[in-house]
């Protein structure tokens, strides 16, 4: 059975484009199948905002990728991203940057940071979502959402990673020991 | 004065980006998008989406243009704090 499936594309292209190039994109994009995508950019930052029918999240992604990789569109990451900062938590969440002040500062098992920029802390959304549903702030099937857009950022980045093929056996080596 | 957008849908999301001080612009060459919407913003540059004249469906994509529209707006109006930069620790 198909559903509707919303994630986002960060494209690899970073140069800004001007207008007329942005436009001749759009048409590679609707002419690759996805007229189901809108393109959009910020500055450089060129995106595409999917829903698209599918039997499963993974199915839609794979599908998709695969649509720009024909018209030669290169996908860097799929958003929404992992690494949150206070801010964002509250803007998916949709509550006030004090409440999630408020989950972080006290001793009620909120995941702790693991890392930081600047004076922020910064959080994986994919960590925190299972903590999130189960005080009624996401739907499980949001907690799936962010383990398998993690999922796809390790395995794009493990494409785009020059030393790809001695991450298998990285992998051996941490769990042999 | 821009065209009209032939959905309603559409039409209506696109309503909302100009009360969100967007505009439009043409796409003049284009073979499948409608139209641009910009948003010029002053302290980061501007950003802008492609609008097609027949997405696959109209009532994601009228949704997918209002989305990006309030997520500009509410990065603009982040930058614009004082005190978004000053994470609370």
């Amino acid at each position: 059975m198909n559903k509707n499936y919303s994630f986002e594309f960060n494209l690899s292209q970073s140069a800004h484009l001007d207008d007329d190039a942005f436009d001749e994109l759009a048409d590679a994009v609707h002419e690759a199948g996805c007229d189901d995508a809108m393109l959009s950019s910020q500055g450089n930052a060129l995106t595409l905002s999917f829903d698209r029918e599918s039997t499963s999240f993974y199915a839609a992604v794979v599908s998709a990728i695969h649509d720009l990789r024909r018209a030669q569109i290169g996908v860097r990451s799929i958003g929404p991203g992992d690494v949150v900062s206070a801010i964002e938590i509250s803007k998916r969440c949709d509550v006030s940057r004090e409440a999630v002040r408020q989950w972080t500062k006290q001793d009620i098992g909120f995941p702790p940071p693991n890392g930081r920029a600047g004076k922020s802390d910064l959080w994986s959304w994919s960590e925190i979502s299972p903590w999130l549903m189960d005080r009624g702030q996401l739907k499980a099937e949001d907690v799936e959402s962010a383990h398998e857009i993690a999922a796809f950022n390790l395995a794009l980045s493990a494409i785009g990673n020059p030393k790809y093929k001695s991450i298998e056996k990285t992998i051996r080596a941490i769990k042999a020991a | 004065m821009r065209p009209k957008h032939p959905n309603k849908d559409i039409e209506a999301a696109l309503k909302y980006a100009e009360e969100n001080d967007w505009r439009y612009q043409s796409s003049g060459k284009s073979s499948h998008a409608w139209g641009k919407m910009l948003y010029p913003e002053k302290s980061r540059e501007g950003c802008r989406l492609s609008v097609w004249s027949t997405p696959k469906s109209p009532v994601n994509h009228a949704r997918q243009i209002i989305k990006k529209v309030d997520q500009c707006i509410h990065e603009a109006e982040n930058d614009e704090e004082p005190s978004s930069n000053k994470e609370d620790d």
